[in-house]
């Protein structure tokens, strides 16, 4: 078990620092400006999140600071005129800071010599050890324990200790103060340098700041475009040689790409781990029962995907703690076990990591969804008849149904469930929900491996090129061959037995046509929605980088990133599904 | 206030002997008494922040005495006094939960040393 976690701690250290610095930035502001509301959440929240990755790692000492910490802030937030004492948070954050550092147990070699004349000598060690092991962590003991109580030993015994410095100072004062103890030697473990001298080993997993690979992948990023940039002149030089050693420079140069992408992913158990006890908390606050279940938590996915995900994963296991999964009485009422259960399970796919989040709670009431949405004007009294689960989904994950607080209520869901969307949109993602009334939830994120660089179409849209994402792309064909026919006024293709629905992609982004023919179909196959897109043109299909996003392009809710291409200039990258989605309404 | 200490033997002479010294050491002697099972009622009533016990006594032994106050109060802070050669009574006793020893004929440097170590914590 503790082996297990270790493999994290790096990436739980790097987190704990970064949330230290964001708690003592948010005191600092407190100090300076008093205590709001916002704040104290805010800190709240950092704290908590500490405190669960604590747990997670098995750190009971900062886990218990933390907590005590959430127990003061809790109050204070409690009270209508909140005051908090920053020096108090500040010297916990302190304590935590020292307990990260001493993580590195050191191993010590501790001889002990007592007097020789003194009476049961046996009883004495024994005391002494005890008194040890408040400080130290034993791991062995020359002769062995048993022999040492019984006194078998000529003047002193041997132990080889784990602590740091502070509490290696510690255990000095502690035999100070023994008079019966003559003398004792501490030096460093002849183990541990043997374990130096088979550093060599250890050596092989070293520690990156996550800031450093982001910084490698970009340069990463500059090479590719500086290459697609070199491409086409090498390609019409005469040089056989200079051709050829091009080619081999390019493979190369997707090898290490391939390398460097790697380098950022990290364990989906970085936000999954705290999750068990979390629920637990939750559950109990609530006087609910709730079984957990994860499964595929070592499936790597990029960090930063990662950190995204985070608070909309945390959104939805809420709304299943909270409105999901019934009180036990109620559950009991409708036959069900009392105790109910949320279950993670994670899966990877070629480039595509899907998360499922299951409750086996109350499921979404259809019939709540419906009136709320009438009275909100999303769904006409018209369309109910032909009402599907798709466009239930819609409704539910519609910005102006989930923002309302009361739909929380109203359908056991709701709540955020646009901000989750948006976030995997952002990420180059989707997200499915299945839900059956008096059974339960089921909600299925998808999202890429990697954010850096994706495989992806460029096409032609009026004079411009845009970039698709390959990931929802079934199938690219020729218009020529496709079946295509009108179904009330809309376009449609039939592929296999599916149908699909067809728009345009001059259409969808608002650009003027100059009767251009479409040549080409880009079959699309979402979450929840299969459709396909016609074009011009496509230019190429390769891998691009996604360059860091600009917060205004952001604000384009289809526009995922953007890349640039071999002519130095940016290019949208487009996500297909939501701007389908836009273009329907 | 000074730091209150319960005195557990059956000999008068010893818990004068060991109540001057820890007297001098600073310390309130808050009870004595020459059994176990007083031992243990007094305990309770007293709350002391430590116990000296003496290992051998007429009704119970002290080891038994230990473990029924580790059972009441299991923070309890406890100090053995033993004779010469009572190793692996002392040893009981310890695994049994009393935090250290001393040893008669007592030097009043050793009570004190074991009394601060154990009171400090």
């Amino acid at each position: 078990m503790i082996k297990e976690t270790e493999k994290y701690r790096t990436i739980f250290e790097l987190e704990a620092k970064e949330i230290i610095q964001k708690s003592e930035e948010i005191l600092l502001k407190i100090e300076k400006d008093g205590v709001s509301p916002e704040l104290l959440n805010e800190l709240f929240r950092h704290i908590h999140t500490l405190k669960g990755s604590s747990a997670s790692m098995g750190e009971k000492e900062i886990e218990e600071i933390l907590h005590m910490l959430e127990d003061k802030l809790e109050k204070i937030r409690k009270t209508k005129k909140p005051h908090l004492d920053v020096q108090e948070i500040f010297n916990s954050i302190d304590m935590i800071k020292s307990l990260l550092k001493g993580q590195k147990p050191n191993l010590y070699s501790l001889e002990i010599f007592l007097h020789p004349d003194i009476p049961l000598k046996g009883a004495r060690a024994f005391v002494i050890i005890n008194n040890i092991k408040k400080y130290a962590e034993i791991k062995k003991s020359e002769p062995d324990m048993e022999s040492i109580q019984n006194g078998e030993f000529n003047i002193s015994f041997r132990l080889l200790i784990i602590s740091n410095e502070d509490e290696l100072k510690k255990v000095k004062e502690l035999i100070d103060s023994f008079s019966d103890v003559e003398y004792f030697k501490i030096t460093p473990s002849v183990e541990k340098i043997k374990k130096e001298e088979g550093k060599e080993q250890e050596i092989r997993e070293i520690k990156i700041r996550a800031e450093r690979i982001d910084r490698i992948i970009n340069y990463m990023g500059e090479i590719l475009i500086e290459k697609d940039r070199l491409k086409p002149l090498i390609q019409q030089s005469e040089e056989k040689n200079l051709r050829v050693s091009f080619e081999n420079f390019e493979s190369m140069l997707s090898l290490l790409q391939d390398e460097i992408v790697n380098l950022r992913l990290v364990p989906v158990k970085a936000i999954l781990g705290f999750l068990p006890r979390y629920i637990r908390d939750e559950a109990k606050k609530l006087g609910k029962n709730i079984e957990i279940e994860i499964q595929g938590e070592d499936i790597e996915v990029d960090r930063i995907i990662l950190e995204k995900l985070k608070d909309p994963l945390l959104h939805l296991i809420r709304n299943s703690i909270g409105h999901g999964i019934e009180s036990p009485e109620e559950r009991k009422r409708k036959g069900k076990n009392p105790e109910g259960k949320i279950s993670i399970v994670v899966k990877k796919e070629k480039g595509t990591i899907f998360i499922n989040v299951k409750d086996d709670g109350a499921g979404i009431k259809r019939e709540k969804v419906i009136k709320k949405a009438m009275e909100s004007g999303i769904l006409k009294e018209e369309e109910i008849p032909g009402l599907d689960e798709e466009r239930i989904m819609e409704i539910l994950t519609s910005p102006s149904f989930s923002t309302k607080s009361e739909a929380d209520e109203l359908s056991g869901r709701g709540i955020g469930l646009n901000a989750v969307r948006e976030t995997l949109i952002k990420l180059g993602g989707d997200f499915r929900i299945q839900s059956e009334e008096g059974k339960g939830t089921e909600i299925t994120l998808r999202i890429p491996v990697s954010l850096a660089i994706i495989k992806a179409v460029i096409l032609k849209g009026g004079k411009e090129k845009y970039i698709l994402p390959l990931n929802y792309v079934q199938g690219i064909y020729n218009v020529k061959n496709m079946n295509m026919f009108y179904l009330k006024k809309r376009k449609f293709i039939v592929l296999g037995k599916k149908l699909y629905p067809v728009f345009e992609f001059n259409d969808l982004l608002g650009l003027k046509e100059n009767g251009e023919v479409l040549k080409e179909a880009l079959v699309i196959e979402g979450e929840n929605k299969n459709f396909a897109i016609l074009c011009e043109k496509i230019v190429a299909q390769q891998d691009v980088f996604v360059k860091n996003l600009d917060e205004t392009v952001m604000k384009i809710p289809y526009v995922t990133g953007v890349t640039i291409l071999e002519d130095g200039k940016p290019y949208l990258i487009i996500d297909p599904i939501s701007i389908v989605t836009k273009g329907e309404k | 206030m000074n730091p209150r200490i319960l005195i557990v033997d059956d000999a008068k002479f010893m818990r004068k002997l060991l109540g001057d010294i820890l007297k001098k050491g600073g310390y309130e002697i808050c009870g004595e008494t020459s059994t176990g099972a007083e031992a243990i009622k007094l305990y309770k009533e007293l709350k002391p922040d430590l116990v000296t016990m003496d290992i051998i006594m007429p009704d119970m032994s002290g080891i038994d005495a230990v473990r029924e106050i580790l059972k009441t109060d299991p923070e309890a802070k406890i100090l053995m006094v033993s004779a010469m050669g009572q190793q692996a009574l002392v040893l009981e006793s310890l695994q049994a939960g009393a935090k250290d020893y001393v040893v008669k004929p007592f030097q009043p440097a050793r009570v004190l040393e074991a009394v601060e170590r154990i009171i400090k914590k």
